[in-house]
């Protein structure tokens, strides 16, 4: 049952008329970017049958070089939650991480393309430890990521890490929840960002694909839990339950959101940071891994029926907005599809809004896709929502 | 180490001879009882049923003050403490047991933690219990009034949560030569452990169990090959340095490939900066095959040197990790004749864990599982996974071994 409180009503009701507002906004909207969108079959990990499926969607792009020649590349990658939790027995990878293959495929073919420097980024739950810590932690060796490509590393971003400072990126459109964000410097220091992403529902947002994996940009130092008032803690403690619910500010270092008047609801305030977000540090190449995944959620802890699935798929593309509609269509459910429909009955879309404020469009007809048809490549996450509604197992929902 | 003794501090409120039936065929076989206490009829009768009464442990017992062991409730409301990293707080008893036994060898260790808290639970009798008991101790069973009155009454609530404790008892004492089983470890921590250094060095022990870092306690003094068998690095703890020949066997240690963790006390040390690790605490230099790790300032707060000894040994070499295990502690020990170990396994929460998994750093073939409710184990599946073996554990509560075989 969804939405049986009044105050989730209003809630609802003041988030759909906010958004409403924003997508009223007829000259972004229409101006919102199309550009290609490669979508593969791809069933297994086995790097024999993976290297070459991605290499061949990043040909169906453009190719790499043009990107990534020369440059500094930052990839986000999705390890959420603590390295302890799994769906049942299965290893994280196998659910809610992003595989290490992935990673080390992409890298190995970024190096290929002749990237200068990869660095691997993520924000850990609730530590500082280097993130080649955190990996062995989960069973995984970092040298086959590491080795994947030359001058390759990684860095902890959930902190100030090994920056001497904290860097302020601004929105450039104004910001919907944020103006701008105290960021760990490597989200600066990149010449191009590569969001790589696991094809998932969120309790929260619905989905998370490309353009929620970079929610965690945020330093927990700066936007956790533990978060220090005045200035950054020195080490994350907790999630961002502060920028979920807005019970309070981030320190005071980082600007302050732009409405404290807003809903303090998860549904209303996670979609619009995470496009605050994408618009302060913007993706230069999405890939959603939907290889080996779960249904019902980000994570293990979500419970309510959460199943482990493999819809052996994987959809790269320019333009997140426009990578993560056709994930979404290949989940199975439309990508227009805004606050009250499914998978945002409790949210808005991350999508509408990042299309609201000119970023990509989620019009599947002005996104051309190439590689194997949306229809071939279904599965439908939506179907399987439906039925564990049906048997009132829900999706948690947060905030 | 024959162990010897279950013992019982006898509750105030038993006072019905008829309260000794609750030990018959139990493996209680010493009451504790405050000096000066006349138990009247009761004293007769508990000496007649094999009974050891006392006021104070017997010789060749230590008795070690302890905490009551689970997860700390909060001092308000029905929350849960959490430690600095978020989860939650574990009080456990296993580091004065290993802590204890390892000054006085020859020696049974009884841990004293009478039960505290702003709740109890009838299956937290059990758990303080099986606590001690996994790492070749023994609870001073302790009972508070309530229960104790709740039990003699035969509220069926009581009486459950005794009767777990009682398994448990029993079942330690069917495995007594589990307390002979030596620790595999990946750091050895060495120190003294007593006067000035007693503090930093046994919550150092204490909170390195909550990271889940398998150690062995090196008392210096005490110190033959078999201290440093299988370690990756040594931690030294006290502000003084070694004695020469201490020092001296530490170094070939080190230039063999051990890792060293020392305090600026050390002294100099030669050798180049490792280029491959840093650490905003510690000078890290690589000496022969190994690295000694030099802290910048004395360490003194014992949470940040038992996370930093991780970090600085790396996740890589942990023998234990554990998946969905939820407040869970172990212990890795291997048999006398190292052709098996044991991997005991406590979770404190009030329900057990559901689809509990933990990859174990070594090549083992065969596994069973024990647990305090059954008397025979249940076998095992033994999965291969990345530098070692995994196994999924089965639904269970409190408390389970692993006996692995080579």
């Amino acid at each position: 049952m969804y939405c049986q409180h009044s105050r989730r009503n209003w809630l609802r009701m003041a988030g759909s008329a906010v958004a409403g507002a924003y997508l009223a906004r007829p000259a972004l909207h229409a101006a919102a970017p199309a550009s290609r969108v490669t979508v593969a079959k791809c069933p297994t990990y086995d790097p024999a049958v993976l290297v070459p499926t991605l290499d061949r969607m990043f040909d169906q792009l453009g190719g790499l070089p043009r990107i990534v020649r020369g440059k500094t590349v930052a990839i986000k990658i999705n390890l959420t939650g603590a390295t302890t939790y799994r769906l049942g027995y299965l290893p994280a990878e196998e659910t809610h991480y992003t595989h290490p293959h992935v990673i080390a495929a992409t890298v190995h073919l970024l190096g290929k393309a002749g990237a200068r420097r990869i660095r691997i980024l993520e924000s850990p739950w609730s530590t500082a430890d280097p993130i080649e810590e955190v990996l062995l932690q989960s069973n995984w060796e970092p040298r086959d990521i590491l080795s994947a490509a030359p001058n390759v590393e990684f860095e902890n971003t959930n902190y100030l890490g090994k920056g001497k400072q904290y860097v302020r990126m601004m929105v450039p459109q104004g910001g919907l929840m944020f103006p701008g964000f105290e960021l760990n410097h490597s989200y600066h220091d990149c010449d191009v960002f590569v969001s790589l992403a696991k094809m998932k529902e969120h309790a929260t947002a619905g989905v998370t694909l490309s353009m929620k994996n970079c929610f965690g940009l945020t330093p927990c130092t700066i936007y956790g839990s533990g978060a220090g008032v005045e200035d950054p803690s020195d080490v994350p403690k907790g999630g961002r339950d502060l920028v979920h619910s807005g019970h309070r500010q981030p320190s005071k270092i980082a600007p302050p959101e732009l409405h404290p008047q807003s809903p303090r609801d998860g549904g209303y305030r996670v979609p619009r940071t995470v496009v605050d977000l994408i618009s302060t540090r913007p993706i230069h190449l999405a890939v959603v891994e939907g290889i080996h995944t779960m249904a019902g959620g980000e994570g293990p802890w979500i419970g309510g029926g959460i199943q482990p699935v493999q819809p052996g798929v994987l959809v790269a593309g320019t333009n997140p907005v426009n990578v993560d509609a056709v994930s979404m269509a290949v989940m199975g459910f439309d990508p227009m599809a805004d606050r009250g429909t499914p998978p945002f009955e409790t949210c808005d879309s991350t999508l509408r809004l990042a299309e609201s404020v000119g970023v990509g469009t989620c019009d599947l007809k002005r996104i051309e896709v190439t590689g194997t048809p949306i229809r071939e490549a279904l599965f439908s996450f939506a179907d399987l929502r439906r039925a564990r509604h049906a048997r009132g197992a829900g999706t948690r929902v947060r905030g | 180490m024959n162990l010897q003794w279950t013992p019982m501090r006898w509750p105030a409120a038993w006072k019905n001879p008829e309260t000794l039936r609750l030990l018959q065929d139990t493996p209680i076989n010493c009451l504790l009882v405050e000096s000066g206490t006349d138990l009247g009829p009761l004293a007769g009768q508990a000496q007649r049923s094999g009974l050891a009464i006392a006021s104070k442990p017997p010789m060749g017992v230590s008795l070690s003050k302890g905490e009551w062991p689970g997860i700390q409730m909060a001092a308000r409301g029905s929350g849960v403490s959490a430690g600095p990293t978020g989860v939650p707080w574990l009080n456990s008893n296993g580091w004065r047991v290993r802590l204890e036994n390892a000054l006085h060898p020859d020696t049974e260790v009884w841990i004293d933690a009478p039960p505290k808290g702003p709740r109890l639970f009838p299956d937290s009798f059990a758990m303080a219990f099986l606590d001690a008991a996994a790492y070749g101790g023994r609870w001073l069973i302790s009972l508070d009034d309530a229960t104790a009155s709740a039990i003699a009454a035969q509220e069926p609530r009581a009486l459950e949560g005794w009767n777990k404790l009682i398994a448990a008892a029993r079942f330690f004492d069917a495995h007594k030569p589990w307390a002979d089983y030596s620790p595999e470890a990946v750091v050895g921590v060495v120190s003294d452990f007593t006067g000035d250094h007693e503090f930093l060095s046994g919550e150092t022990l204490n909170l390195l169990a909550r990271d889940n870092q398998q150690y062995r306690v090196i008392v210096k003094g005490s110190i033959s090959d078999a201290s440093w068998k299988g370690l990756r690095a040594i931690l030294y703890l006290d502000p003084e340095p070694p004695l020469p020949p201490l020092r001296r066997e530490i170094e070939a240690l080190v230039a063999g490939g051990k890792l060293l963790i020392a305090g600026p006390q050390w002294g100099r040390v030669a050798g180049p900066l490792a280029a491959d690790q840093e650490n905003p605490r510690y000078d890290i230099r690589v000496v022969g095959k190994g690295k000694v790790a030099l802290a910048k300032a004395e360490p003194d707060d014992p949470y940040t040197l038992a996370n930093d000894s991780v970090l600085l040994v790396s996740h890589r070499y942990e023998l234990l990790r554990f998946f969905n295990g939820g407040a869970v502690s172990a212990y890795l020990a291997a048999a006398p004749n190292r052709k098996s170990a044991l991997l005991h396994m406590l979770f404190y929460s009030n329900r057990g864990p559901q689809d509990a998994s933990v990859h174990i750093a070594a090549r083992y073939r065969s596994a069973k599982l024990w647990t305090a409710d059954r008397a025979e184990p249940r076998s095992l599946e033994v999965l291969p996974g990345r530098d070692g073996v995994e196994l999924h554990l089965p639904a269970m509560s409190q408390y389970a071994a692993a006996e692995l075989e080579i």
